[in-house]
C-alpha cells in the first residue's frame, strides 16, 4: 500500500472515529504526551486500559450475577472504569458509566444490568476501534512512514 | 409595684391581717377622740346649762326679795290702827288708806297693795297704765259694789269720780280663805281691778285680829323682762304656777307639748326625741312655787358627732377596705389582660415558628425533590445520548431523540431555576468566589446569544462603555452566577426584542456612598432593631426576609470592607416593548410576568426574581433605567461589588520604557505615552515650552494607523468606534458601502513618496520617537491639518473592517482590491471581512472574523496595527502587494513573544499547516488566552523542572497519563502509587531516615485522587499531615478530581488538608497557576520563619 494512502486512512479512521464519539479529545492529548523518549506511551497506556477494563467488566458481570447485588462493591469499579476511560478518551464507555453509576445510586438492579452490556459494548467497540487503530499505525511505521498528529478541535 | 399587688393578691390571709392590722389603730384613735370630745362637748353644755339655771335662780331669788316681810310689816302696821272690831268703810277710808299709800309709793316695783276685810271691804292702790288708781268696796248699805277712782300720785287722795265696777267676791276665794288660816299665803293671780288685769304675785298676809287681809302684787312682767334677757344659747324656757298658767314660754314650740306636772325635781329629761335637752326645777319667785323647763338642743350636738364621728368612721373603713380591693381587683385585671396577650403573643410566635418551619421545610424538600428530579433527568440525558450513539444520524428517531434532549435541558434548566429558587429561599445559596476574567465573560454571554439573536436579525452589541473594564478586569467572584444573571437579562432582552438592537454596557467604578443606598433600602426591620422586634410577631415573614438580608448585606459588607473591591455597572438595554412603569417594581417579584408582554413566551417567571436575588447576594442592586422618552424597550441596571486581583507585574514591562499601559488579559500593550484621550494629548502640547513644542512639532511624526469602519448595525458602529477610539486610533466610519469607494479616496488617495522616505530617513535617525496619535481628530478634514508625512518606523496602517453583509460582497471586494492595487509603498493595508459563521470568505486571503466583533476579537485585529505592537513584517513591506498576512504570524512575532513553544498552539498550526488549511477562522487559543497561556506555559517548565512527584492514584491508567504529562512538564521523577496507605507509608519512611533535620522534602508535590478504595484521598491526606506534623514540614498535596473545583467534594478536600484542587484532566494552565499559588505561599511562610 502507498504510504501516504495509509497515512490518509489513518487520519480519515482517526477522525470518523472522534466524529462517532467514541474519542475525545482526551485522546488527542495522550498522542501529544507521546514523543521521542517514550514512543509507545498511547498503547501502553491503552493495553493498560484494556486488561483493567476486561478484568474489572469480569467483575462486574460477577458482582450483577450474585443473588444479592453488593452495590457497595460495584459502585468503585464503575467508578473506576470511568475514571480509566475518561483518561484515554473513550467518551462512550464513561458516558456509558455515569449511567451506570446513577442507576447504581438508586440500586436499581434491573438497570445496572442493562448499563453493564451496553458498557460492555461501548467497551468492545471502543477496543476494536483502537485495536485497528494502532494496526494502521503499526503498519505505517513499518512501511517507514510517520504517523500523523491529529488535529485539535471539533 | 406588680410584685407587691401580686404578692398581696396572692395571699388572702395575708392582706387580711395587714387590714385588721392597718385598720383597727386608726379606728381606736378615733374612738378616743370622739369620745374626749363628746364628753368635752357634753360638759361644756352642762356647764353652760348650770350657769343658765343659776342665772334663772339667782333672778327669781332677786328679783322679790322681800315681799313676804314687807307684807307682813305693813299687816301689822294696819292691823294697829284698827281699834275696833267692826270698822265702817269711812275707818278705813281714814285710817287705812293713807297707810296703804304710804306702802304703795314705798315699796319698789308694787303695783297693787289693798286692804280686804273680813266682811267684805276693801281698799286697794293699783298701778294702771300711767297711772294709779284705787279700787275700793263699799258695803254700806245692803248692796255691795265696788267703785274704782283715780289718785293723786303724790297724795293718794281720791280725785275724779268713782266709777262702779263689777265686784269680785273676794272673801269667798281660795287665797282669802288660806289667808286666815295661815297668817300668810303668795299666788299668782290677776289683779283686783283696772282694765288690764294683769298677772301679779300677790301676797296676802291677814291681820292677827283676824279683821282682815293685807295683800301686795307684784307685776310678773319684771320676771319676764329679766327672763328673757338671758342668752339661752338656742334654748328655750317655759315657765308656770302650780296651777298650770304659763308664765313665760320663750319658745317656738307649744308649750302644751310639755309635760310639766312631772317635773317636779331639778332633774334632766329628754324630751322630744335628742333635739333638746329639758331641764327641770322650781323657781320660788315672792313665795310662790314656779316650776320652769329649761331647754337646751346641746343635747343633739353631742350625738351628732358622735354620730358623724360614726359616718366617717364606717366611711373611711369602707374606703380602706375597698380602695386597696379595688386596687387589686384592677391590678388582678390588668395581669389577667397581660396574661392574655402574653399567651396571645406566646401563641403566635408559635404559629410564626411552625409557619417559618414549615416554609423551611418546604423549600428544603423542594430542593431535595428538584435535586432527585435532576438526577433522574441526567440519566435521561445519559440514555438519550447511548441511545443517540445507538441509531443512525439523520434518521427520524435521531431526530427525536436530539428534539428529547432539547426538551430535558430545558427541563433542567427550568429544574435549576426553581432549585435556585429554593436555595436562595432558604438561605443556602453562597457565593463561590474564584478568580475570573469579566471581560471574557462578558464576551462568552454575548457570543452565546449573539446567533440567537442574528437569527431574528436583532444584535447584541457588547459596549465596554470607557474600557475601564479591561483594566479591571481579573476579579475574584462567583462567575457562575454572574454570568447566571447576564445569561437571564440578555436572554430575556432577546426573547423579548424583535427589531434594533441589544447592548450590553459595562463599566468599572470606585465602590463609593452611591452603592450603600441600595442596602438603605432594604427592610427596615434590621436598622431599626427595636422596631422589628416589637413587630417581629406581626409580620413573620418579614423577619425572615429580613434575616436573609442581613445575611447578604454580610456578605456584601465583607466584600466592601476590602480595598480592592471594585464596582461593577451592567446594563442590558434593548429595544424590545419594554416593561410598563408601574410593572417595574413587580417584575422583580417571583412568579410575576407582564401579561401583555408574555404572550406567547413560557417561563415560570422566577427569572428576574432570582436575578435579583443573585444581584444582592453580590452586593448590589438591580434596576429598571428609565430610557429617554421615545426610545423604545427596557434598560435593566445592576451594579455588583467583585474583588480584582492584583495583576502581577508582566515580563514585558521594559526599563526605560514610557508609560505602559498594559492591559494583560486582553493581550493588550499600547504603548503610547498619552493615551489619555484626544483633549490629554493636545493639552501636554498646549503645555510644553514654545521650544520643546517646535522641536516636537519638526521631529519625524509617526504617522497614525487608521482604522475604517463598514458596518451596518448603527449601535455596532457607535460602539465599535468608540471602543477603538479609546485606545487611541483614528477610526473612520463609513456608514453605507456605496460611500466606501469615495471614503477611501479621500483619505488615502494621495501620498507623496518622496515625504515618506525623507520622513524615514529622520526617523531612523532621531532617538526619541514619540508617538503621538491624534486621536479625535478622524474623518477627512483632520488630514489636511497635519503634516503630511508618514512615519517612519511603521508604514502607515490601513485597517478595513467591513460587515460582509454591509452590501453586495462582490462589489466590496472590488473596491477593496482597487483601493489597495492604488496604494503607494510604505502603507500596509488589511482588510477584515466581518462574516457570520457560515459566510463567504475573500479567496484572497484577507482575514476573516466572526460576526460579534467586540472584545478580544476586536481586540485580536486591532493588535495588528503598530501602536498596538503588530510588526508588519519585512517582507511584508517588500511585497506590499501581496498583503497576505496570517494572523498567527502577527501573534507569534508581537514583542510580548510567546518564544516558549506552545505545545498546542505549535502543534496546531502544525496541523492546520499539514492538513493544507488556510487559516480563515481564527484559530481559538490565539489572542488573549494564547497569551496567557503562553506565558503561563513558559513557567511551568521553570515551575516544574527537576521536581519530584508522587502521584497516587487506584487507577493505573490515570495514574500513567498524569505521569506522563507532569514528566512532559518538566518533572524529573514521578512516584506513581496506587493506594494511600502506600503513600502515607513512602513519606514516613523518607521522614524517619531523615532523621530529626529533614532538609529535602520527599517529593516536591503529591497529586492525590481523592476517590480511592480502603483509604481514600482525605483519609490519606490527614494521615500524612499527622506523619508531617512530627518533623516540622508540608508536603504540598494537590487533590485531583473528576468533581468541579467549587463542589463539596473541593471544599472537603481542603478541609483535609490538602493544598489545592485540580480536575482530572489536570489543565496546564489550571495546575500552573495552583503551583504559583503554593509556591508563593511557601515563600511567605519561608519569610515569616
Amino acid at each position: 500500500m502507498e504510504l501516504v494512502q495509509m497515512q490518509k486512512s489513518l487520519q480519515d479512521y482517526t477522525k470518523s472515529l472522534f466524529l462517532e464519539g467514541v474519542l475525545d479529545s482526551q485522546f488527542l492529548q495522550l498522542q501529544q504526551l507521546q514523543d521521542e523518549s517514550n514512543p509507545d506511551f498511547v498503547s501502553q497506556v491503552v493495553t493498560l486500559f484494556f486488561q483493567d477494563s476486561d478484568r474489572i467488566l469480569n467483575d462486574l458481570s460477577l458482582s450483577l450475577d450474585q443473588q444479592v447485588v453488593d452495590f457497595k462493591k460495584v459502585d468503585p469499579h464503575v467508578h473506576q472504569l470511568k475514571g480509566s476511560s475518561s483518561s484515554i478518551g473513550a467518551q462512550r464507555v464513561k458516558n456509558a458509566c455515569v449511567v451506570f453509576r446513577t442507576f447504581c445510586e438508586q440500586q436499581n438492579v434491573e438497570g445496572c444490568h442493562r448499563c453493564l452490556q451496553q458498557v460492555k459494548q461501548e467497551y468492545y467497540l471502543v477496543k476494536n476501534r483502537l485495536e485497528t487503530l494502532f494496526k494502521l499505525e503499526q503498519q505505517i511505521v513499518a512501511s517507514g512512514g510517520v504517523i500523523p498528529a491529529m488535529e485539535l478541535g471539533f | 409595684m406588680v410584685k407587691v399587688t401580686k404578692f398581696v393578691s396572692s395571699r388572702p390571709l395575708v392582706s387580711l391581717i395587714l387590714l385588721v392590722v392597718f385598720g383597727t389603730i386608726p379606728i381606736v384613735i378615733w374612738c378616743i377622740a370622739t369620745k374626749n370630745i363628746r364628753n368635752n362637748v357634753d360638759l361644756l353644755t352642762e356647764d353652760l346649762r348650770s350657769s343658765l339655771v343659776s342665772e334663772i335662780e339667782i333672778i327669781g331669788k332677786f328679783i322679790y326679795p322681800k315681799t313676804n316681810s314687807s307684807t307682813i310689816s305693813l299687816a301689822r302696821v294696819i292691823d294697829s290702827s284698827i281699834t275696833n272690831n267692826n270698822t265702817p268703810f269711812t275707818e278705813i277710808q281714814t285710817q287705812i288708806a293713807p297707810v296703804l299709800f304710804q306702802a304703795y309709793s314705798t315699796f319698789p316695783q308694787v303695783s297693787q297693795v289693798s286692804y280686804i276685810s273680813t266682811d267684805g271691804l276693801l281698799f286697794s292702790y293699783i298701778t294702771g297704765l300711767n297711772t294709779s288708781f284705787t279700787v275700793f268696796a263699799n258695803s254700806s248699805g245692803g248692796d255691795y259694789s265696788w267703785y274704782t277712782q283715780t289718785i293723786d300720785q303724790r297724795t293718794g287722795l281720791l280725785i275724779g269720780d268713782a266709777t262702779r265696777s263689777q265686784p269680785l267676791n273676794v272673801t269667798n276665794t281660795d287665797w282669802f280663805h288660806a289667808a286666815e288660816r295661815d297668817h300668810t299665803t303668795a299666788f299668782v293671780g290677776t289683779g283686783l281691778g283696772g282694765d288690764d288685769n294683769e298677772k301679779l304675785f300677790q301676797r296676802v298676809v291677814s291681820l292677827d285680829s283676824k279683821k282682815g287681809v293685807v295683800s301686795l302684787g307684784f307685776p310678773v312682767k319684771y320676771l319676764t323682762d329679766a327672763l328673757n334677757r338671758l342668752d339661752l344659747h338656742g334654748g328655750e324656757i317655759c315657765m308656770w304656777t302650780k296651777d298650770g298658767t304659763v308664765l313665760v314660754l320663750e319658745s317656738s314650740q307649744n308649750a302644751s307639748s310639755f309635760t310639766p306636772r312631772d317635773c317636779s325635781s331639778g332633774g334632766v329629761k329628754e324630751i322630744k326625741g335628742s333635739k333638746f335637752e329639758a331641764y327641770c326645777s322650781v323657781l320660788e319667785v315672792s313665795g310662790v312655787p314656779l316650776t320652769y323647763t329649761l331647754m337646751s338642743p346641746n343635747k343633739g350636738i353631742g350625738t351628732s358627732i358622735s354620730h358623724a364621728a360614726m359616718y366617717m368612721l364606717i366611711f373611711m373603713a369602707f374606703y380602706a377596705i375597698f380602695w386597696p380591693l379595688g386596687f387589686v381587683v384592677f391590678m388582678a385585671r390588668a395581669a389577667r389582660r397581660e396574661m392574655d396577650i402574653r399567651s396571645t403573643l406566646i401563641n403566635q410566635m408559635e404559629a410564626t415558628q411552625q409557619a417559618e418551619r414549615k416554609s423551611m421545610n418546604k423549600s428544603q424538600a423542594f430542593a431535595q425533590a428538584s435535586h432527585d428530579i435532576r438526577g433522574s433527568l441526567a440519566g435521561i440525558t445519559g440514555l438519550i445520548d447511548l441511545c443517540r450513539q445507538e441509531v443512525k444520524p439523520g434518521s427520524d428517531v435521531d431526530a427525536s431523540l436530539q428534539q428529547m434532549n432539547v426538551c430535558t435541558k430545558d427541563l433542567v434548566g427550568l429544574l435549576n431555576s426553581v432549585l435556585d429558587m429554593s436555595k436562595i429561599e432558604s438561605g443556602k445559596m453562597q457565593l463561590e468566589e474564584e478568580e475570573f476574567n469579566l471581560a471574557k465573560l462578558l464576551e462568552d454571554v454575548v457570543d452565546f446569544f449573539h446567533p440567537t439573536a442574528m437569527k431574528k436579525k436583532v444584535d447584541v452589541v457588547l459596549d465596554l462603555h470607557d474600557g475601564s473594564i479591561l483594566k479591571s478586569s481579573n476579579v475574584r467572584g462567583d462567575s457562575g452566577k454572574l454570568k447566571q444573571i447576564l445569561n437571564n437579562l440578555v436572554s430575556n432582552a432577546v426573547k423579548f426584542t424583535v427589531e434594533g438592537h441589544i447592548s450590553i454596557r459595562a463599566w468599572a467604578q470606585k465602590p463609593g456612598p452611591k452603592s450603600s443606598v441600595v442596602l438603605a433600602s432594604e427592610p427596615k426591620g434590621s436598622t431599626v432593631s427595636m422596631f422589628s422586634k416589637l413587630m417581629l410577631c406581626m409580620n413573620k415573614d418579614q423577619s425572615s426576609s429580613s434575616s436573609s438580608s442581613t445575611y447578604e448585606k454580610e456578605i456584601s459588607n465583607s466584600i466592601r470592607n476590602n480595598a480592592n473591591t471594585m464596582e461593577f455597572v451592567f446594563e442590558v438595554d434593548d429595544t424590545g416593548k419594554g416593561i410598563p412603569v408601574e410593572m417595574r417594581k413587580s417584575v422583580f417579584e417571583n412568579y410575576v410576568q407582564v401579561r401583555e408582554t408574555a404572550r406567547g413566551q413560557q417561563g415560570t417567571g422566577l427569572g428576574l426574581g432570582i436575578v435579583q436575588s443573585l444581584v444582592r447576594l453580590m452586593g448590589g442592586e438591580i434596576s429598571i433605567t428609565d430610557k429617554a422618552m421615545g426610545e423604545k424597550g427596557t434598560c435593566f441596571q445592576f451594579n455588583v461589588l467583585l474583588i480584582t486581583s492584583e495583576t502581577p507585574p508582566v515580563s514585558d514591562v521594559e526599563a526605560g520604557g514610557g508609560d505602559y499601559i498594559t492591559t494583560p488579559n486582553v493581550g493588550l500593550t499600547i504603548n503610547t505615552s498619552s493615551l489619555v484621550g484626544g483633549g490629554g494629548s493636545m493639552n501636554i502640547r498646549q503645555h510644553l515650552s514654545p521650544r520643546f513644542n517646535n522641536c516636537l512639532s519638526s521631529s519625524p511624526k509617526q504617522e497614525a494607523s487608521r482604522v475604517v469602519l463598514l458596518i451596518k448595525d448603527e449601535e455596532r458602529r457607535r460602539v465599535t468606534e468608540k471602543s477603538i477610539k479609546i485606545l487611541g486610533i483614528k477610526v473612520t466610519v463609513v456608514e453605507k458601502w456605496e460611500h466606501l469607494s469615495q471614503a477611501l479616496e479621500r483619505l488615502f488617495g494621495f501620498s507623496p513618496q518622496s515625504s515618506m522616505e525623507s520622513s524615514l530617513r529622520n526617523e531612523l535617525s532621531s532617538t526619541s520617537s514619540r508617538e503621538l496619535p491624534l486621536i479625535g481628530m478622524d474623518g477627512v478634514d483632520s488630514r489636511s491639518q497635519i503634516p503630511r508625512r508618514r512615519s517612519a518606523s511603521f508604514s502607515a496602517f490601513v485597517l478595513l473592517m467591513i460587515d460582509a453583509n454591509a452590501g453586495p460582497f462582490p462589489e466590496m471586494d472590488d473596491i477593496v482590491e482597487q483601493f489597495r492595487r492604488g496604494l503607494h509603498h510604505g502603507v500596509v493595508c488589511k482588510v477584515v471581512w466581518l462574516n457570520e459563521p457560515n459566510g463567504r470568505g475573500s479567496e484572497r486571503g484577507d482575514i476573516c472574523c466572526l460576526k460579534p466583533l467586540h472584545g478580544s476579537r476586536l481586540n485580536r485585529m486591532l493588535k495588528m496595527l503598530p501602536e498596538l505592537g503588530g510588526i508588519v513584517p519585512k517582507q511584508e513591506l517588500q511585497r506590499e502587494s501581496l498583503l497576505r498576512h496570517t494572523l498567527v504570524a502577527a501573534a507569534a512575532t508581537s514583542p510580548k513573544g510567546t518564544t516558549s513553544c506552545e505545545i498546542q498552539e505549535e502543534s496546531s498550526s502544525r496541523y492546520n499547516k499539514k492538513l493544507g488549511k488556510s487559516v480563515r477562522t481564527v484559530p481559538k487559543p490565539v489572542g488573549n488566552s494564547g497569551d496567557e497561556q503562553g506565558m503561563s506555559n513558559a513557567s511551568y517548565d521553570a515551575l516544574l523542572k527537576g521536581k519530584r512527584v508522587m502521584v497516587v492514584d487506584d487507577n493505573r491508567i490515570t495514574s500513567s497519563v498524569a505521569t506522563r504529562k507532569l514528566k512532559k512538564m518538566g518533572v524529573s521523577d514521578v512516584r506513581q502509587c496506587d493506594n494511600g496507605k502506600e503513600a502515607v507509608r513512602l513519606v514516613s519512611e523518607w521522614l524517619t531516615q531523615q532523621g530529626s533535620v529533614v532538609d529535602v522534602l520527599p517529593f516536591d508535590y503529591i497529586f492525590m485522587d481523592c476517590q480511592m478504595p480502603e483509604m481514600d484521598g482525605y483519609e490519606t491526606t490527614r494521615e500524612i499531615r499527622k506523619v508531617e506534623r512530627k518533623y516540622g514540614v508540608h508536603i504540598p498535596i494537590i487533590a485531583v478530581s473528576g468533581h468541579d473545583p467549587g463542589s463539596r467534594e473541593a471544599k472537603e478536600a481542603i478541609q483535609a488538608g490538602m493544598d489545592a484542587f485540580l480536575e482530572k484532566d489536570m489543565n496546564q494552565n489550571q495546575l500552573g497557576k495552583i503551583i504559583r499559588e503554593i509556591d508563593s505561599k511557601r515563600t511567605v511562610h519561608a519569610t515569616a520563619e
